[in-house]
């Protein structure tokens, strides 16, 4: 981990982010007081992101105010969902008082501080000091955390919250969340009802509380609190999510749309827009599904904060309306950029391919089905895979669809939202008959498989029961459900009969993959623990 | 000219004031000569009081929400006496630390701005010791300001305690908590002096 070291502020590399140069040569002047000689200027988001793509930030001071598509706030919001930035990146957010409140008020992603104008020499070193000496505090933590080590991260916030009470809050906030994700849920209880007897209007202790309620299965309970948050404070963007989430997991398909369609008028963000764009097209309602998107597309034009998927699913719901030339017309206008990605391309081609078919091209149509199939590769995205599947059933290549839709649902047959997305493409396609033989099918394929491995385990053929699996993982890679499977296997293999050099190997790729995939699973958080012990002890036998 | 206007020209005048402030303050490190570092000092209070002004603006048209954190006091009011410049020779400012709790919730930049009214108005009548702190108030906390001076009362007061203490009180009215809210207060300090008070809930 790179820390800068306490009060080291005239090493840190930073970033100074204002559309306005007098007042970037204005901070960039006070950090030359502090020391800091290492500053790069940004006067524009795109200007920032490049910077930032490029070279590691140790502070990045960034004016809220920075043109009319994009203001800082969402400009930190791209760095955090992008992952762009160190979580060791000092983000400064600085506001001006009128736009103070609001700002802070109803922000989704927190930077480090805020700061209002002006900044001064020394209340930029106040905070900085301030903000490395937290860092130094919270260590510990941070550096299990790093080697995914939950268990001890929680253990080490008890000894943090000992030698300094002063970060008590960051503290039970990191302490509560990591429990959660280890699914010690009465622990993670108390830790919230401790910060609420420290405060009793800690709006996220309560959502935390919500958020226990969700996974002990009380969903009732958890939207009244949820419910009960808004009440008091209609801005807390998260409790819309959460509500959102209550409604979806209790088949409410328009309440949850609702949900998230306030929470982007609070905040009209492109990232908001985006959630309800894809909310409102799994629900079918294509309509919404149109607004949100458009609002997506005309928030992000030109800019690199300008996502590919956006475009893409604008156009596919162009089609499913019935305007394929709008379709195509928009597909006309993606950036060159954009045409680096194998999934865009691939998908682009299969969106155009159904529009075709409906103006009634169907030379065209099949060509760009070819395009499609030719760049979608061996294992296509999710997006990309529905796409195709579309365009073969709308060229009239049913049975090709039909392998397709069964390809998709076992690249990942525990996805849910994968599992929607696919019945609803073969609904659009008039074929909703084959849904249950082909999404239920896949599954049942993939489980079977599973099953088949955890037989043989149990038969005690480990090795037969292994191969099975790799045979498997050759053309499912991304099968998050067969992945853990193996991982499993192997390290119940490993606890049996001794660490496998080649093994820890394997399993250490199948984690880093599961992580990637569904970042933050408990599951793959114990496994990841699991590997450690396991090879820890097999170490202390050796001496 | 309406009220708006207003403050969007007092708005542009504090970003150049800005400007200015950072150039005086290169000025007043490179130079040996003492009206560069006062120059700056003026600079610097001028532009507190800008921003009281605008911020004051701010709750009176739209209101005030503090955004409310945990934060240490004792930081808190040292970092606000790191970068306060009293240009007064023999005037001692002080943080009290005792019965100071380790955390306390509220609206760091609101706040900072409060305290820094009411510091300036205490140089203006202190004689020689001034002192800042924090303690725990009902649930809530106080943060109390204390001067030598002549305490309140006194015909010099008026002219600019107005504004500070409308800000003070604007301030204290942002912190909400359930029912409760925060208030602002001027006193005499039964052992002489005055006393401002910011009690939050």
């Amino acid at each position: 981990m790179n820390l800068v070291p306490f009060s080291r502020i005239s090493s840190l590399r930073s970033l100074v982010i204002d559309d306005m140069p007098t007042m970037r040569q204005n901070i960039r002047m006070h950090l030359g007081q502090l020391g800091v000689t290492k500053v790069d200027q940004a006067g524009t988001p795109d200007e920032a992101i490049r910077f930032v793509e490029a070279g590691a930030y140790d502070l990045i001071i960034c004016d809220y105010n920075l043109n009319k598509e994009t203001n800082g706030q969402q400009l930190l919001e791209f760095f955090r969902t992008q992952n762009m930035m160190s979580p060791m990146t000092m983000f400064i957010m600085v506001t001006a008082e009128s736009g103070y409140n609001l700002v802070a008020s109803a922000a989704e992603f927190q930077p480090d501080a805020y700061m209002l104008k002006p900044l001064t020499a020394s209340k930029i070193a106040e905070r900085i000091d301030r903000l490395l000496e937290k860092q130094n505090a919270l260590l510990p933590i941070n550096k299990k955390l790093e080697r995914k080590d939950l268990a001890g991260a929680i253990v080490e916030c008890d000894n943090v919250l000992q030698s300094a009470p002063k970060w008590a809050v960051d503290i039970l906030k990191t302490k509560a969340t990591l429990l959660i994700e280890l699914r010690r849920i009465d622990e993670a209880r108390t830790v919230y009802s401790d910060a609420l007897a420290m405060r009793d209007d800690l709006v996220w202790a309560k959502i935390g509380m919500a958020r226990c309620d969700i996974i002990s299965g009380h969903l009732d309970e958890a939207k009244v609190v949820v419910q009960e948050v808004l009440k008091q404070n209609a801005q807390y963007i998260e409790a819309y999510d959460l509500l959102a989430q209550i409604e979806e997991a209790q088949g409410n398909n328009n309440e949850a749309l609702d949900a998230l369609s306030r929470s982007s008028e609070i905040i009209p963000s492109a990232r908001r827009s985006r959630l309800v764009g894809n909310a409102a097209y799994r629900a079918g309602d294509l309509e919404q599904a149109k607004t949100a998107f458009d609002k997506v597309l005309k928030h992000t034009k030109g800019s690199l904060t300008a996502q590919p998927s956006d475009l893409l699913t604008m156009a596919q719901v162009h089609v499913d309306t019935g305007d394929a030339e709008a379709a195509l017309t928009l597909l006309a206008t993606a950036p060159k950029r954009y045409a680096e990605s194998k999934v865009f391309n691939s998908t682009q081609a299969a969106v155009s391919a159904q529009a075709h078919v409906k103006m009634g091209n169907m030379d065209a149509a099949a060509q760009s089905f070819e395009i499609a199939k030719n760049a979608a590769g061996k294992n296509p995205s999710e997006m990309a895979i529905l796409a195709l599947a579309k365009a073969a059933f709308s060229v009239g290549k049913d049975e090709e669809g039909a392998q397709l839709i069964s390809q998709a649902i076992k690249a990942d047959h525990e996805n849910k939202t994968l599992q929607t997305l696919a019945r609803k493409a073969l609904a659009d396609s008039g074929k909703a008959e084959l849904a249950d033989t082909l999404v239920d099918g896949a599954i049942k394929h993939c489980t079977g498989i599973i099953a088949e491995a955890n037989a043989l385990m149990r038969s005690a053929k480990p090795d037969e029961s292994l191969a099975k699996l790799e045979e498997a993982l050759q053309s499912l890679p991304e099968n998050t459900g067969i992945l853990m499977a193996a991982a499993q296997l192997y390290l119940l293999w490993m606890s049996q009969r001794g660490v496998n050099a080649d093994y820890v190997k394997r399993v250490n790729g199948y984690l880093t993959t599961l992580d990637r995939l569904i970042p933050g699973n408990d599951r793959v958080a114990k496994m990841h623990r699991f590997l450690r012990d396991t090879i820890t002890k097999a170490a202390q036998k050796k001496i | 000219m309406n009220a708006e206007l207003a403050a969007i020209i007092v708005h542009d005048i504090k970003n150049a004031l800005g400007v200015l402030e950072g150039q005086l303050r290169v000025l007043a490190t490179d130079s040996n000569d003492a009206r560069a570092g006062q120059a700056h000092v003026t600079c610097l209070t001028l532009q507190e009081k800008l921003i009281g002004f605008l911020t004051l603006y701010k709750a009176s048209s739209q209101g005030l929400t503090a955004h409310i954190e945990a934060l240490s006091p004792h930081d808190f009011l040292n970092g606000l006496l790191h970068h306060q410049t009293i240009t007064q020779e023999n005037l001692k400012v002080a943080v009290a630390h005792e019965e100071m709790p380790v955390l306390a919730f509220f609206d760091e930049n609101l706040v900072g701005l409060a305290l820094e009214a009411a510091l300036q108005n205490a140089t203006r009548f202190a004689h020689s010791a001034i002192e800042l702190s924090c303690c725990k108030h009902g649930d809530g906390i106080a943060f109390t300001v204390r001067d030598d001076g002549p305490g309140i009362g006194t015909q010099e007061t008026k002219p600019s305690t107005g504004l500070g203490m409308d800000l003070c009180q604007a301030i204290a009215e942002a912190h909400v908590k359930g029912k409760q809210h925060g208030q602002a207060r001027l006193s005499n300090h039964p052992d002489g002096g005055a006393l401002f008070e910011l009690i939050l809930p």
